[in-house]
């Protein structure tokens, strides 16, 4: 079967039909021996900060010998592989805590370029995408509050329906068995004909854009300047899929599949219409997270950023064991204080996000990358735009983990006694640092984290 | 420097006239005379501007006009009238969301309308599904799907591309899409080679934003709009959507220009059914209505609020905005100041009403006393509230930015975290404890307090005399700062009164018709344009959306634009 009625069947299965389980065996093929340092990141995001005054999060005890607390117990068996810091803090303008703390943060104040784009343009890869942005029950629309990725100024927006997601990322690949790619050497030239006509209608939006940004004003003609550079962009992105398709030995990831089974029979969330909840909030993320191991382990892309709702999110926890089913996230994090019922079931929702964060520390560790895992190639960050749940600036959850030994992990942090804590743009330029990417400035500092190797 | 950008300048046409021997017999922007100056005089005409003559506009009187990009929802029906009768599904689905922000509430602002790999991906992804789509057989296209002609293609080309551009086509654009087309045939056949044209085309600056370039005046003047141009304002305006056959032939005819005809052409388009629709994306967006229908309320607290109450919340909004705004049953004053409001039977036994005995809507008096409008309204209500309190913040904050138009600040850095409800105590008293302390009473007392004077309503947006702690409802309340809208009052139907009678309510409203019209924030040179919008008339209690929209279409804003 070509791979081209494949994608259709796939497609018009609404995804459903096609199952393998991810074997860490398909993975080691695409591993670059020798080459064990460092070479993706991965921001994963998780709203409403912490319960500052309570023990349920922030770790007690020295830098080696440090106890977590309740909800963050849940890391116990990786807690060797992570860093956990406290006393770190959104070190950019404050503003509103829900339209500007994110953006501020990610931007480092610009509102242009946020860190995972810097690094992304730094890190020049031969990934085909520069970055991937994942989302589980995240806006359709933008508002500031709900994106956490921006180039050039313009939001970038997390894909929140895992089959959109898979085909963005695996396009004329997706459910095509064997290497190379695609066997079929006549189905294979008909893909790149087609690769080719994309490009040469491309090429002519290129020349339209040209054309038309001659004729309007200054202003408008920055727009469409844009456009034309966004085109050349993907036109780029384009070039390496196709090539992707023609490797006999590309870095192999398998037979691209999406395991959508634990969805069978449900709603296939397809981006939240302004601030929804998403009933089936768990299962849509532990596909959503799959597919982000998937996408490394393919070497699709060396950054991505993994989104759960928004700020101020009206996400409900029905599907978790708590009293107060129709609360939402943020009330949760203004309100836990009004009853025990309400503290308790805040700590099953964050013992839950831990448990997401552990399953996917526990993915990458179990794929094979060279000499180590996936987790040694990758630096995953907690993050999260506040700290207190409602809603400070200071003393935000972030916790390191994997990046190979980048950073000694099995370790706290505590920068809260040194001064006032450090602006969280430090540990910033240390990502950037570490993935080879040198900013001389983010945010207006020009330092990193000390004490993090 | 381009000669059209000049040309058109001056008044010399030259570009259009070169595109008239294609069977345009177009209006350009240089026929002096067409439009007698001034002839459109209503609300703030100037009439200073004669057809593609530039010229200068009074102070507060400009026509600016950034660069727009088609938005989903217009990208959309623009997409579905462009091919009628076919079912393209969801197409705005693989493309990023619009822009939205804290002051620019609607999703057509130009400033926000930034362009990223993933726009180009997905405007890609959906030319590429819906050009396979309309090759399948000879239906649009008149060609055969595997063997048709170049000439046939030829013969399909130019009308496509002039629908889906908006403006005659030029011989250029016709020979860069048909270079293309050639090219892709060589490869792939005539069928590929179609589809590359039409993929083209719809990923054209020329279909993707709303181009003006043909009035282009020179810098700090003004010109007239080409017909074209014009109808095009008015069919996104109106309809959110491209122009149709006849609007086009309004344009190609010159009768555009006839302030007659144009008053025509807004009465056929506010007709039909996508005026409604357009407009009810506008109310939704304006008093935030998409959220209502996923409320969700304690059980234990609000046993009767089902998520099908919650879906007819938003109904009943929807339903007293068109009526009241649109369907000549009311007025803007109405929004503030109805006595009634529309229900079912469900929605009725809900609010403890009289009325309906059916699943339809009808308009439904409300108890003497209580003159609410929206504020009234369960989709008000329940919305800006938690699950299980109310939220005179919330509600407060919502009157300030919806109705009155002011932009809160944000909060100061470093402000102590606001205190927690317990829930046994009362809204009032949470209130006065946050505000004892001055950083956060610089803001909330601009907030709470109108809040608070609607505590009759709610979480779940029923009527109550008595409050958590058992005691009646304390409904005093407050607008600071607020201008002619300023002063204490007692309950919603006091503030509803207060706010229905402000001229700063009346210019709030202007405000964002003009914001969603212009798809801009105002400033002070649409003065003219925002003063015509918000004058009181006469006939206060029947001006509606449609009568707005005339004053809008009509004014030099509309139909000129400034450089």
């Amino acid at each position: 079967m070509s791979s081209t009625l494949n994608r259709r069947r796939l497609l018009s299965a609404a995804g459903f039909a096609l199952t393998l389980p991810l074997l860490p065996s398909l993975a080691p093929r695409g591993a670059r021996a020798a080459d064990s340092a460092v070479k993706r990141l991965v921001l994963w995001y998780q709203p409403d900060g912490d319960m500052e005054d309570k023990p349920y999060w922030f770790p007690k005890g020295s830098e080696d010998n440090f106890q977590l607390g309740q909800a963050s117990a849940v890391l116990e068996p990786i807690k060797s592989d992570c860093i956990f810091v406290h006393g770190v803090h959104n070190g950019t303008p404050a503003g509103d805590c829900h339209s500007d703390y994110m953006p501020n943060m990610q931007t480092g104040g610009t509102r242009k370029d946020s860190i995972d784009q810097l690094i992304a343009a730094g890190l020049r890869s031969s990934s085909a995408f520069p970055s991937l942005e994942f989302g589980v029950a995240t806006d359709r629309e933008a508002t500031n509050g709900g994106r956490l990725s921006f180039k050039a100024g313009v939001p970038l927006a997390p894909e929140a329906d895992p089959n959109q997601m898979f085909l963005n990322i695996f396009r004329d690949r997706a459910g095509s068995a064997g290497t190379p790619a695609i066997a079929d050497p006549q189905a294979l030239q008909r893909l790149q004909l087609l690769q080719t006509k994309r490009q040469s209608v491309l090429d002519g939006v290129l020349v339209e854009l040209n054309e038309v940004s001659s004729r309007v004003n200054q202003e408008d003609k920055l727009r469409l300047d844009a456009h034309a550079s966004a085109v050349r962009d993907f036109e780029k992105t384009l070039t390496a899929l196709n090539g992707r398709m023609a490797e006999s030995a590309p870095a192999d990831c398998g037979t691209p599949v999406l395991d959508v089974s634990s969805l069978a029979g449900q709603q296939v969330w397809n981006g939240a219409l302004d601030n929804q909840s998403v009933p089936n909030l768990d299962k849509i993320a532990q596909v959503q997270q799959d597919l982000l191991v998937l996408a490394l382990r393919c070497d699709m892309a060396r950054v991505a950023t993994f989104m759960y709702n928004r700020s101020l999110s009206s996400q409900t926890f029905e599907f978790l064991p708590i009293v107060n089913k129709t609360t939402i996230s943020h009330m949760f994090a203004h309100t836990w204080r009004i009853s025990p019922e309400m503290e308790s079931d805040f700590v099953v929702i964050k013992k839950w996000r831990a448990s997401m964060f552990l399953k996917l520390v526990q993915a990458l560790k179990a794929v094979n990358d060279g000499a180590g895992t996936l987790l040694d190639s990758t630096l995953l960050v907690w993050i999260c735009e506040m700290g207190l749940g409602s809603h400070q600036p200071t003393n935000i959850p972030f916790v390191i983990a994997g990046g190979g030994g980048t950073f000694r992990t099995g370790r706290f942090l505590d920068y809260a006694g040194s001064g006032g804590g450090e602006p969280h743009m430090k540990l910033y330029l240390s990502l950037a640092q570490s993935l080879g990417v040198s900013l001389s400035d983010f945010g207006g500092v020009s330092t990193g984290l000390p004490g993090l190797t | 420097m381009n000669p059209r950008f000049l040309l058109s300048g001056v008044g010399l046409a030259l570009s259009l006239g070169s595109v008239a021997c294609d069977g345009y017999v177009s209006a350009p922007p240089g026929q002096a005379g067409r439009q007698p100056p001034g002839s459109l005089g209503t609300a703030g005409s100037t009439g200073a501007a004669l057809p593609g003559v530039a010229t200068t506009l009074p102070s507060g009187c400009d026509a600016q006009a950034p660069l727009r990009r088609l938005t989903n929802f217009e990208y959309a029906r623009t997409l579905q009238d462009l091919f009628p009768g076919y079912d393209l599904g969801q197409t705005g689905k693989v493309i990023p969301g619009d822009t939205t922000s804290r002051e620019l509430i609607f999703d057509n602002q130009a400033t926000l309308q930034g362009v990223s790999a993933q726009h180009v991906d997905g405007y890609g992804k959906v030319a590429e599904r819906v050009a396979a789509l309309v090759t399948v057989d000879a239906k649009l296209t008149g060609c055969e799907p595997t063997s048709g002609s170049d000439d046939c293609f030829r013969t399909f080309l130019k009308p496509f591309v002039e629908r889906a551009f908006r403006h005659p086509a030029s011989a250029d654009e016709l020979a860069r899409i048909t270079a293309n087309f050639a090219s892709v045939k060589a490869t792939l056949g005539f069928q590929e080679a179609e589809r590359a044209a039409i993929e083209r085309v719809l990923q054209s600056p020329q279909f993707l934003y709303r181009l003006e370039p043909e009035s282009l005046p020179t810098a700090g003047k003004s010109t007239t709009l080409t017909p074209y141009e014009l109808a095009t304002r008015l069919s996104y305006l109106v309809w959110g959507s491209m122009p149709d056959t006849e609007l086009v032939a309004a344009a190609k005819s010159g009768a555009l220009a006839e302030p007659d005809a144009l008053a025509a052409q807004v009465t056929r388009l506010l007709r039909d059914a996508r005026a409604k629709s357009n407009f009810d994306y506008l109310f939704e967006q304006w008093l935030n209505l998409r959220a209502v229908p996923n409320l969700n309320k304690d059980l234990q607290r609000f046993p009767r609020f089902t998520s099908e109450i919650a879906r007819l919340m938003g109904e009943e909004t929807r339903t007293f905005l068109q009526r009241t705004l649109f369907d000549g049953q009311g007025g803007v004053p109405d929004l503030l100041a109805a006595n009634f409001t529309y229900a079912n039977r469900a929605l009725a036994d809900y609010y403890g009403l009289q009325g309906p005995a059916s699943d339809a809507f009808e308009k439904v008096p409300l108890p003497a006393g209580r003159t609410l409008g929206i504020l009234g309204q369960g989709a008000f209500a329940a919305l800006y509230a938690t699950d299980k309190t109310t939220h005179p913040i919330k509600r407060g904050a919502f009157v300030r930015m919806r109705l009155l138009c002011d932009a809160l600040p944000s909060p100061p850095a470093n402000v102590p975290p606001a205190p927690e409800f317990t829930g046994t105590e009362t809204a009032r008293e949470l209130s006065v404890k946050h505000r004892a302390a001055a950083t956060c009473a610089a803001c909330h007392d601009l907030i709470d307090p109108i809040g608070l004077g609607l505590e009759n309503l709610d979480a779940a947006g029923i009527w109550r005399d008595t409050d958590v702690d058992g005691k009646p409802v304390d409904a005093a309340g407050e607008v600071l700062d607020g201008a002619d809208a300023t002063g204490a009052f007692v309950g919603a139907s006091e503030l509803a009164a207060k706010l229905g009678g402000s001229a700063k309510v009346r210019a709030c409203v202007a405000k964002q018709l003009f914001r969603f019209g212009f798809g801009r924030d105002p400033g002070p040179s649409d003065q003219c344009a925002l003063g015509a919008l918000a004058a009181p008339t006469e006939a206060a209690q029947t001006l509606d959306y449609r009568a707005l929209l005339r004053r809008l279409v009509t004014s030099d804003a509309f139909r000129l634009r400034t450089n």
